[in-house]
């Protein structure tokens, strides 16, 4: 893992947790696997983030703003 | 029959056995599932959702396909916590949270600028916790942002910058 993407996102219809429809952030881990990270390709190639790791959780569900509209500084 | 339930007992020891090593290494570790632990296919939905908006974005503001994703190498996402505690804690504040904001970069002559986000940091004043009593503990919480607490932005964009999920 070599660090964490963010992506800007909203919540659905089906959603039950009371926020339907509002927007989100999620982030997901990105990284390289481990094997390739040995390989003189790797090394070739111009420096870039790893792609999101398939398969690993994210995390979301961050407090909202207050109230949701809300500017910076809150 | 007995063989069978000598099996599955056998099954069961041994899925325990995994399970119990697997909680034990984390627990040693210090690793622990924080709230808001989403599965990639919850991800995918949070990202679908965003479809609609992101075209409306792209179409009637920035005039080509917008930014939607932000990364930060774990250095720099690790140190600005750090740092942020560590600043706020100078600005009389102790740290509870970070508020990750949805931004955009100014216009420039040619371009209209991306989407982006940035972070800054939340808490509430030092001495406000020593105070603190029950009327006002039994209030919600709702962490403020720190005034004059650093924020963090420059993260790279999505490559290409209106990739979906997962890139």
């Amino acid at each position: 893992m070599d660090g964490v993407r963010i992506y800007f996102a909203a919540y659905g219809e089906n959603e039950t947790n009371g926020m339907t429809g509002q927007a989100t952030v999620f982030m997901v881990p990105t990284g390289v696997p481990t094997t390739a990270e040995a390989s003189v390709l790797y090394f070739m190639l111009p420096p870039n983030d790893g792609g999101d790791i398939l398969g690993a959780p994210g995390l979301n569900r961050g407090g909202e703003g207050d109230p949701p509209g809300a500017n910076y500084p809150q | 029959m007995k063989n069978f339930f000598t099996l599955l007992l056998g099954i069961i020891i041994g899925a325990a056995a995994v399970y119990f090593f697997y909680c034990k290494e984390d627990l040693e570790n210090g690793v622990v599932a924080p709230k808001g632990v989403i599965t990639p296919e919850e991800a995918k939905e949070l990202d679908t959702a965003f479809n609609s908006r992101h075209e409306l974005i792209s179409d009637s503001i920035v005039g080509r396909p917008d930014n939607r994703s932000s990364w930060y190498s774990l250095s720099d996402m690790r140190d600005y916590l750090d740092y942020a505690v560590s600043e706020t804690k100078d600005l009389g504040y102790t740290m509870d949270g970070v508020r990750v904001y949805l931004g955009a970069y100014p216009d420039t002559d040619n371009e209209v600028g991306y989407t982006t986000l940035f972070f800054v940091p939340t808490g509430f004043l030092a001495s406000a916790e020593a105070g603190m009593n029950p009327f006002t503990s039994a209030l919600p919480p709702t962490n403020p942002d720190i005034p004059g607490g650093p924020g963090l932005n420059v993260g790279g964009g999505g490559n290409p910058p209106s990739a979906n999920y997962p890139q």
